[in-house]
């Protein structure tokens, strides 16, 4: 194992510990399945030798672990679904700074939709790449990427609408 | 459009959203676009959406990443060249899903040497966990267990005391992979045998029992083992010893 892998593995973790969260949608469940994961990967780190950019094998490691370990126990909250927000709260609506209105959008997303966005969007890995991390058909991706977009954008606008009134 | 190309879908859009689409393409989907306003309103929205979404999320690219996840260390930690199975490795998940979540005494006082064992032999207890590897004889579990060890490692046979094996699972310790045999004797009564490697405290124990569950804990050539019952079972400390020998 050469120490060039040990390097491109440590400086993935934080990409990989951004993704367990929106895989786990909770900070310390994500660490736990970060751990998982890089217990996985170092044993398996020979098959990537030299591969320049480990996110991919290590999102597919982690996605795969997700869906069999976590979402057994996710089953024992309710899940979360995509949905069209009842009330903004009227607090929080000063000084919204546009990106945090997208990222209050997306933790309202379903979690198909939000691994999709993180992926495609924020990771910018191609929709083959991202088809076999999340082992479905480009097809899916895409349709899931579409209606992600689709959703995010409504929430986006619903979010925004209550702040202009406000500012007028 | 002026050639006959293939007509601009909405992958396309969110291929230009995303830079992924070919130049060619690219220049056809702007043609194309130039034409629908309805449609480049949506581009731009996804693609305003989509960067604000990146520049929001980069923010926890720089959270510092917590000791634990040093991959030296974590190296370190690991036995020498385990190669977990396929099959294993989705018993670890599971396991891991039934107690809750997570590694096993993650983030708690961990105790060293034998204490250890107990500790986590009691936890796989007290998990309930299903069995993982059904219906195999004692030399395809043997065979399991050593490749998931990354060493030798044998169920002992314990039919002459009426316990036959069952299956077997591995699962995650803060100490490495870990081995549980199952076996099950006529009237179903079940015992559990864990096994893992010990890193160099209590390589050898002398047995004793287990302190809040039925069970007995030693360590011998290496190896913490520790053999648990569902419930108090009488003559566990003679399979115990038995176990011993055969190891």
């Amino acid at each position: 194992m050469s120490d060039g892998d040990d390097i491109r593995l440590q400086s993935a973790i934080p990409a990989l510990r951004r993704y367990a969260r929106v895989l786990t949608r909770d900070p310390h469940q994500a660490d736990d399945l970060v751990q998982d994961c890089l217990e996985r990967a170092l044993t398996r780190l020979h098959q990537v030798r030299g591969r320049p950019d480990l996110r991919p094998w290590l999102f597919t490691l982690a996605h795969h672990l997700h869906v069999s370990q976590w979402r057994r126990l996710k089953r024992l909250v309710p899940m979360a679904e995509t949905t069209v927000p009842e009330q903004v709260q009227e607090a929080d609506q000063t000084l919204h700074l546009e990106w945090q209105t997208v990222a209050q959008a997306f933790d309202r997303l379903s979690d198909d939709h939000r691994q999709v966005l993180m992926l495609v969007g924020v990771e910018g890995l191609e929709y083959g790449m991202v088809a076999e991390i999340l082992g479905v058909p480009i097809g899916t991706v895409m349709s899931r990427l579409s209606r992600a977009r689709s959703a995010l954008h409504r929430l986006v606008e619903s979010e925004d609408r209550p702040r202009l009134r406000r500012v007028k | 459009m002026t050639l006959p190309e293939r007509p601009v879908t909405e992958d396309d859009l969110h291929a230009w959203v995303d830079d992924l689409l070919s130049p060619e393409r690219r220049r056809t989907v702007d043609a194309w676009l130039a034409t629908n306003p309805e449609a480049q309103r949506h581009i731009a929205a996804w693609r305003r959406e989509r960067d604000l979404l990146s520049a929001a999320m980069d923010a926890e690219l720089q959270d510092p990443v917590p000791a634990r996840f040093d991959v030296a260390r974590l190296r370190q930690r690991r036995p020498q060249r385990i190669s977990t199975p396929q099959m294993a490795a989705s018993v670890v998940l599971a396991l891991a899903a039934g107690l809750g979540g997570g590694w096993l005494l993650r983030d708690r006082y961990v105790p060293i040497g034998i204490a250890s064992v107990e500790q986590e032999a009691a936890m796989l207890q007290d998990a309930r966990v299903s069995v993982a590897v059904t219906g195999g004889d004692t030399v395809q579990l043997a065979a399991w267990g050593s490749r998931a060890l990354g060493r030798s490692v044998r169920p002992p046979d314990l039919s002459a005391a009426g316990y036959n094996l069952t299956g077997g699972q591995l699962v995650t310790t803060d100490h490495g992979p870990a081995c549980l045999f199952f076996y099950r004797d006529g009237d179903g009564t079940q015992i559990s045998l864990f096994v893992r490697p010990m890193h160099g405290k209590d390589m050898t124990a002398p047995m004793r029992p287990m302190r809040r569950t039925p069970g007995y804990v030693w360590a011998q050539d290496g190896l913490g083992i520790s053999m648990m019952a569902d419930t108090p079972v009488s003559g566990l400390h003679a399979l115990a010893d038995r176990a011993r020998e055969l190891m």
